[in-house]
């Protein structure tokens, strides 16, 4: 085998032009697949990223409640069912955090700034302190009253200085318009960088901003071990808490739009945004009535469009594929008329016909692994190169970068399914010249002369 | 027992709609160790006659037996296997492995399918057989870096790679100019002394007929002469 291999490889370096061409056409496609794969496999990570570090979590369960005046009031005070339902999935849980959030604006002087703050049930986030990086003042001071911590951007916005008092000008859960004060204690290097960074306050300060008792919170975010058991975790707990608790159904709505207004609602109200809404009597409902959304509910629609994309991708890639396959069965056609004599003496001094179908398959198939190894080599280049450009941080594809950059990952899965693509597509191609070749008969290989 | 024997063999091929009949019936032996033309005009079937000795064509009728064994009962596999085996050849056009170079194209037999030879065994005898041939300083070049003589010469080495008992060689001086055709069945005359191998060739040079110890001569597709010399040179 090794003889043949060794034929094979140096008879493809024999019509140098032609080789080059048929594996720079494979290189070129395996590039471009190669690059696209390697975006959008970034891209899925990415925006799961972004996604879970802005709205804080994997799962979000929200609360609402009918106050005594018939209004819809985003608070959860009987959580105790929820806790107890989401102990059942302990093991599987990377942390929970219970918050409350509004979204408003901080007013400095003559500087405003629109942010969402989130009240940090601090005694409970273990977490907490060490997950930011403190570029000024001390994170352990949030606990104090009206402490807050907010982006260095933020800051700067500002232009505010450790210790100063800012006013924050929000809505209460009930509607009211509400002012209220805080006091800067640390800020911290935005890290998720892309402009939806939170400030950070206890959740007692916040909840008296916006009209809440002080041990209640509005949400309930969890971050799972495992980002791919999101929706199976999910379905567990939704089980669970619906025998003991009100939810909000997850089955999907027959109508989109219905659909569609339940998790921009839901979404309002991970964001800070205080929904208002006067509850008809017929409508209303006993203590909390729980939502549950996810990461997966956000994104799912994104990264199916991503899907598509690879899929659109692939499809070109194999129609490429195919039209260079057709290269390869007219040039191999050519290289049987070429080397007949030559396969002609090798039949005579004993080599079988499988060997001298090999030798051609091999050397198709080494034109299509190394052109498919170039191309490969190419896109790692480029895509080491595109990594190293930051695009910024400011604009909306931030959203799909990570801190500014792209996140290009080598789509390991990708590239084994393409080799084998081509390696199949150019056998098949080979292989009707090749068996051709094979099939000539000695005598008459011998005595053609071209 | 004859190495080679051929009994009543004809060959046709069909031609248009008429059909050629290229041998009328030919029968002869050949012996082991024999250094044997076969001579005649063009067209009267030379090559036809060497490529059933050399199991690459079938007889129309009549049969050819090598070592006893009739070749018509044998399948593709097998003759190819027969032919790894038990014999060598030399083309008229060469026809190395222009990707191999001169040491490769030699060893190239010996890749093909079993042979007991022991590597060192193998690089020894690949050694010897290109210092036999006279090509120790081109052991490393390609076919297309050799003259016509010298290609001949690795192509007889590497006919010889596989020590097999038969050597057969289609006009193997007919690409050459006649002094070096000369040496070359000079060549092949040594080779044939010193390693015992049955040599037969074809030409329609009789300055080289000259050369072998018999003679087959043809003449549209019978044989017409089928002499043995002795030792001294007298005709059998
Ligand atoms: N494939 C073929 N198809 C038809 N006729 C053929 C074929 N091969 C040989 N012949 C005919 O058979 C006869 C013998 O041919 P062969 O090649 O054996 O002659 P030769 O003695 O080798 O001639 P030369 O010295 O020219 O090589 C010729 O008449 C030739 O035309
Ligand atoms: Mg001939």
């Amino acid at each position: 085998m090794k003889q043949y291999l060794k034929i094979a490889l140096r008879n493809s370096t024999r019509q140098k032009k032609r080789s080059l061409l048929l594996g720079g056409a494979i290189a070129f496609g395996f590039l471009i697949i190669t690059l696209l794969n390697s975006f959008t496999g970034g891209l899925l990570v990415t925006i799961q990223n972004n996604f879970s570090n802005a709205f804080g979590g994997h799962i979000y369960i929200t609360g609402k409640e009918v106050n005594e005046r018939n209004k819809e009031v985003s608070v959860m005070n009987n959580s105790a069912v929820l806790l107890e339902s989401i102990d059942a999935l302990r093991m599987d849980i990377a942390s929970i955090s219970k918050r409350s959030q509004t979204s408003g604006n901080l007013i400095f002087g003559t500087r405003q700034y629109r942010q969402k703050i989130e009240g940090v049930l601090l005694s409970e986030e273990k977490e907490f302190s060490t997950a930011f990086a403190v570029t000024a003042g001390t994170i352990d001071d949030l606990s104090k009253e009206n402490a807050v911590m907010l982006s260095t951007e933020t800051v700067q916005l500002l232009n505010l200085q450790i210790g100063e008092t800012v006013l924050y000008k929000t809505t209460t859960t009930t509607g009211q318009q509400n002012v209220g004060e805080f006091i800067l204690v640390a800020v911290f290097a935005d890290q998720s960088g892309f402009g939806l960074t939170s400030g950070y306050t206890n959740l007692e300060s916040l909840n008296k901003i916006i009209g809440l008792p002080a041990g209640s919170y509005q949400t309930v975010n969890i971050f799972l071990k495992d980002m791919a058991s999101i929706d199976a975790k999910t379905e567990l707990l939704y089980e669970k808490l619906k025998t003991k608790a009100i939810v909000e159904s997850r089955e999907t709505e027959k109508d989109e739009t219905e659909d569609t207004h339940r998790m921009a609602a839901n979404m309002m109200r991970m964001m800070g945004v205080q929904t208002i809404r006067e509850v008809p009597p017929e409508e209303s409902w006993e203590k909390t009535k729980f939502t549950i959304a996810t990461l997966n509910d956000y994104t799912d629609q994104i990264m199916s469009l991503v899907e598509v994309l690879n899929v659109i991708g692939f499809i070109i890639f194999i129609v490429l594929m195919i039209i260079t396959m057709v290269g390869i069965m007219n040039s191999f056609r050519m290289v049987m008329i070429e080397r007949t004599q030559e396969i002609g003496a090798m039949r005579a001094m004993g080599v079988q016909k499988n060997n001298i179908r090999n030798i051609f398959i091999f050397e198709a198939l080494i034109i299509a692994l190394l052109g498919a190894a170039a191309g490969l080599f190419f896109s790692v280049t480029i895509s080491g190169i595109l990594g190293l450009v930051n695009f910024g941080t400011d604009s909306f594809i931030s959203f799909f970068l990570d801190k500014g950059y792209l996140s290009l990952v080598i789509p390991v899965g990708e590239i084994f399914r393409n080799i084998i693509t081509v390696s199949f597509l150019s056998l098949a191609a080979v292989l009707l010249p090749a068996r051709a070749a094979a099939k000539l008969k000695p005598v008459v290989a011998l005595q053609t002369n071209y | 027992m004859a190495i080679i024997s051929l009994h009543d063999v004809t060959k046709d091929y069909p031609l248009g709609k008429t059909v050629v009949h290229a041998l009328k019936g030919v029968s002869c032996e050949i012996q082991r160790g024999e250094f044997i033309t076969i001579a005649g005009p063009s067209g009267s079937g030379k090559s036809t006659i060497l490529n059933m000795i050399g199991c690459i064509d079938t007889p129309s009728s009549g049969n050819v037996k090598i070592n006893g064994t009739d070749t018509s009962a044998l399948s593709d596999k097998s003759l190819t296997q027969l032919r790894h085996q038990v014999l060598g050849f030399i083309f008229q056009s060469f026809n190395l492995i222009p990707v191999l170079n001169v040491y490769e194209n030699i060893e190239f037999p010996l890749l093909i399918g079993k042979n007991g030879m022991h590597p060192s065994e193998k690089k020894t005898w690949i050694n010897t057989l290109i210092r036999e041939v006279g090509l120790d300083s081109w052991k490393t070049h390609r076919p297309s870096e050799l003259s016509g003589g010298q290609r001949q010469r690795v192509a007889i080495a590497r006919a010889l790679a596989t020590r097999p008992e038969i050597v057969l060689a289609d006009e193997p001086t007919a690409n050459l100019d006649s002094e070096t055709g000369e040496t070359i069945i000079n060549l092949m005359k040594k080779m044939n002394h010193e390693f015992k191998t049955t040599f037969i060739f074809s030409t329609h040079d009789n300055m080289i007929v000259e050369i072998a110890d018999h003679v087959i001569r043809l003449k549209d597709g019978i044989i017409t002469e089928n002499s043995r010399k002795k030792k001294t040179g007298v005709a059998v």
